[in-house]
């Protein structure tokens, strides 16, 4: 961390960036002492025309009065003085002259309030406060200006007209050096105060251009990562679709092998049937009872043909767009295992298919339903491989508005540390190349999409997967379909 | 043939039970004694109580498949004949069925002519067998070798070896096409000078390497000229050869 601060310290991006906010905090500064000088000025200046009032309403001669001059001099002199730096304050506030000039006629106002209070030595303090005041714009050169405008008219006034800032009649020369040292006594520390003020502020600005930097880098860093995660996760989708796209081919390999088996085995039958009736018929009239047989097998045989293809056919392509439809639970289930008697009867498997009821009907994706159920048979084939006992038990089963269709293999259940893994994408317990561990977290995808459950049944004595789905799905969901 | 035939005991498996039905029917019509097994495990359990002349067996089968029934088999009684019915897809290749010692493949749909006929010359005598071929082949390829010796490998680059029922030829180049029927004519120049000469048809043919397996095909003979039948039951008899028709 030291590391890096040193590193902000010595960065000139960052000290330019710093030179900037101190330079607006600045500019706001000298803006907003413009301001209070400006109503300031207007203050003094009725002020002034309040003491002028006060101290010297009237002047007489003999009975007749008239108003005194002072009275006029605090109201034009005044406003005379006032006028410009207000112009200023209003037109271009924060400039340079503006204050320079503010700070000239500040200094003025305390020469016009020292002569209309008779120079009383009480209203120098007014040049005192004044320079206090300017001192607000931290610029230094402001208190120049203006203590160089105490000094003249100190000077000046009091070699020719010493009443009217002294009060008294005597011409003292050297006597606005006094008051012109007091001014300076006060402007050490004034300016002193100034340069301080303006380093604490440098200091404050380059401390918030460094927090800026180090944010700058966090969200930088942010970026960075968040493209780099993004990247991560396109690579991964990629994958994801590819190894999805393998997991297919192997399966469709496995299955094509199936397929074969299962299509020209009854091939075969037909084949075989047919070409020995048509060699009967060849050789003269055979006996009834045996045409009659073999034309039933062919036909039966064919009919068998044509379901392998029905189940093929639901399988050779994307379900996730299909409706939902009422679709008998027996006639999904019956669909699937079509599809995979071969494979069990070529893995020595058991498959035991409880009875399913017939009236039992879900609004579902048919297809979908079908690949969630294949997945699962499949995966208990696989696991029970190497067991002595291979059995696969798929049981469906009617709980109200949900059906819930079971299978159980003759597994000893998960291992606990697997558990919650099982579901998870690209999981797998096969050997490489056997599995993508995609089946079950793609499952779960399905059954949920049907607003249903795929849960892991830890009650079990056997490996046992529960697929529970509603019978019927919400308006909304229909919608969504549609 | 059929009167040779009578009596001769087949033993059919397979796990259709149709099939078999339809395959017993068939070779009872022709005087066979038949006898079904659905699966391999129960072909063997026959086969250790009863002896058959052929069996004719399923691949892909529950309860013990027909590699394995084709290896028990040929493990423990070589000499008898085993015909091969597949379906078509990944179990096993031809080419291996051939060369575990399968008489003869066959792919369902199967024809039944050619089934039966198989069946009928997996019973002859390698002599008979091999001699002069009622329907001649039609002879689309040939293949004129000079080898140094049986097995290895000789100056045209090509190694043949021999199986019980035919021949593996390894080939750069053309490569006869399966079912082509070809002339052949090896000739063995070091040792003792020996020539295998004669007609056969192609049963599986490799065009490129597979499996570390050079191209080429395998043959199974029809019929040999007289001298070189001779030498070939000769060689058979001798060197225990297993494979009817060697994967290379």
């Amino acid at each position: 961390m030291s590391a890096q601060s040193l590193n902000y310290e010595h960065s000139p991006r960052i000290k330019h960036r710093a030179d900037k906010i101190f330079a607006k905090d600045e500019a706001k500064i000298h803006v907003r002492t413009d301001r209070l000088f400006g109503g300031l000025m207007l203050f003094q200046w009725l002020f002034g025309i309040g003491c002028a009032l006060v101290v010297s309403p009237r002047a007489w001669e003999g009975v007749h009065a008239q108003v005194h001059l002072h009275v006029w001099v605090a109201v034009l002199l005044g406003a005379a003085i006032i006028s410009f730096p207000l112009i200023l304050v209003v037109m271009c506030p924060g400039r340079r002259m503006t204050r320079h000039i503010i700070a000239f006629s500040q200094m003025l106002v305390s020469a016009l309030l020292i002569h209309l209070t008779g120079g009383r030595i009480e209203t120098h303090f007014h040049v005192f406060g004044s320079l206090a005041l300017l001192a607000f714009y931290k610029d230094w050169q402001v208190l120049i200006t203006a203590s160089a405008v105490v000094a003249i008219d100190h000077f000046a006034r009091g070699m020719w007209w010493p009443q009217s800032v002294y009060g008294v009649l005597a011409v003292e020369p050297w006597r606005w050096l006094e008051h012109a040292g007091w001014v300076v006594y006060e402007d050490v520390f004034l300016i002193y105060s100034c340069i301080q003020s303006r380093r604490q502020l440098w200091e404050i600005s380059f401390r918030q251009a460094a927090l800026e930097a180090v944010n700058e880098d966090i969200e930088e860093t942010i970026r960075i990562r968040t493209s780099e995660l993004e990247h991560t996760h396109e690579a991964l989708e990629v994958h994801r679709a590819r190894s999805a796209e393998s997991a297919k081919m192997a399966a469709l390999g496995e299955m094509a092998a199936g397929i074969a088996h299962e299509i020209n085995n009854p091939l075969a039958i037909i084949h075989g049937n047919a070409g020995q009736l048509k060699e009967m018929a060849e050789m003269g009239t055979p006996p009834t009872g045996d045409v009659t047989k073999m034309a039933k097998k062919i036909e039966a045989t064919a009919m068998r043909i044509s379901k392998i293809v029905k189940s093929l056919r639901s399988f050779a392509r994307e379900a996730q767009d299909d409706p939902f439809q009422c679709v008998p639970v027996k006639t999904i289930i019956e669909d699937t295992i079509e599809f995979c008697r071969e494979r069990f009867r070529s893995h020595t498997t058991d498959l035991i298919v409880d009875p399913i009821p017939e009236s039992l009907r879900i609004e579902c994706r048919s297809v979908q339903v079908s690949q969630v159920i294949l997945n699962l048979l499949n995966n208990a084939k696989d696991a029970t491989e190497t067991l002595p006992e291979k059995w696969v038990r798929l049981s469906t089963q009617d709980l109200g508005n949900t059906v819930e269709i079971a299978v159980t293999d003759s597994g000893k259940g998960i291992p606990q540390e697997i558990r919650a893994k099982i579901l998870q994408p690209f999981f797998t317990t096969k050997e490489v190349g056997k599995g993508t561990g995609l089946g079950l977290s793609v499952s779960k995808g399905i059954v949920e999409s049907h607003r249903g459950k795929l849960i892991l049944d830890y009650q079990s004595p056997n490996t046992r997967f529960l697929v529970r789905l509603p019978k019927t799905q919400e308006p909304a969901k229909k919608k969504e379909a549609a | 043939m059929s009167r040779s035939l009578a009596g001769r005991r087949i033993l059919i498996v397979d796990d259709e039970e149709d099939l078999r039905e339809l395959l017993s029917r068939e070779f009872r019509a022709l005087g066979y004694e038949t006898t079904e097994a659905p699966s391999g495990n129960k072909a063997l359990a026959h086969l250790a109580s009863h002896s058959v002349d052929v069996v004719v067996t399923d691949i892909r089968m529950p309860d013990g498949d027909g590699i394995h029934l084709l290896k028990q088999i040929k493990a423990k009684s070589p000499q008898i004949p085993i015909v091969v019915l597949i379906t078509g897809y990944s179990d096993i290749g031809e080419p291996n069925a051939y060369h575990l010692g399968a008489e003869a493949v066959f792919t369902k749909p199967i024809d039944r002519k050619c089934l039966v006929a198989a069946v009928a010359r997996s019973l002859l005598t390698p002599e008979e067998r091999w001699a002069a071929q009622e329907e001649a082949v039609d002879v689309e390829f040939n293949i004129e070798l000079k080898l140094c010796r049986y097995g290895q490998t000789v100056a045209t680059g090509r190694v043949v070896r021999l199986g019980r029922r035919g021949v593996f030829v390894q080939m750069e180049g053309l490569v006869p096409f399966k079912d082509q029927g070809v002339s052949f004519r090896i000739q063995f120049e070091q040792g003792v000078p020996m020539c295998i000469e004669g007609t056969g048809v192609v049963r599986w043919s490799r065009e490129r390497e597979e499996n570390g397996h050079p191209p080429g095909c395998g043959i199974e003979f029809l019929d040999l000229s007289e001298s070189s039948r001779a030498e070939v039951i000769r060689i058979i008899e001798t060197s225990g050869i297993a494979a009817s028709i060697p994967l290379a």
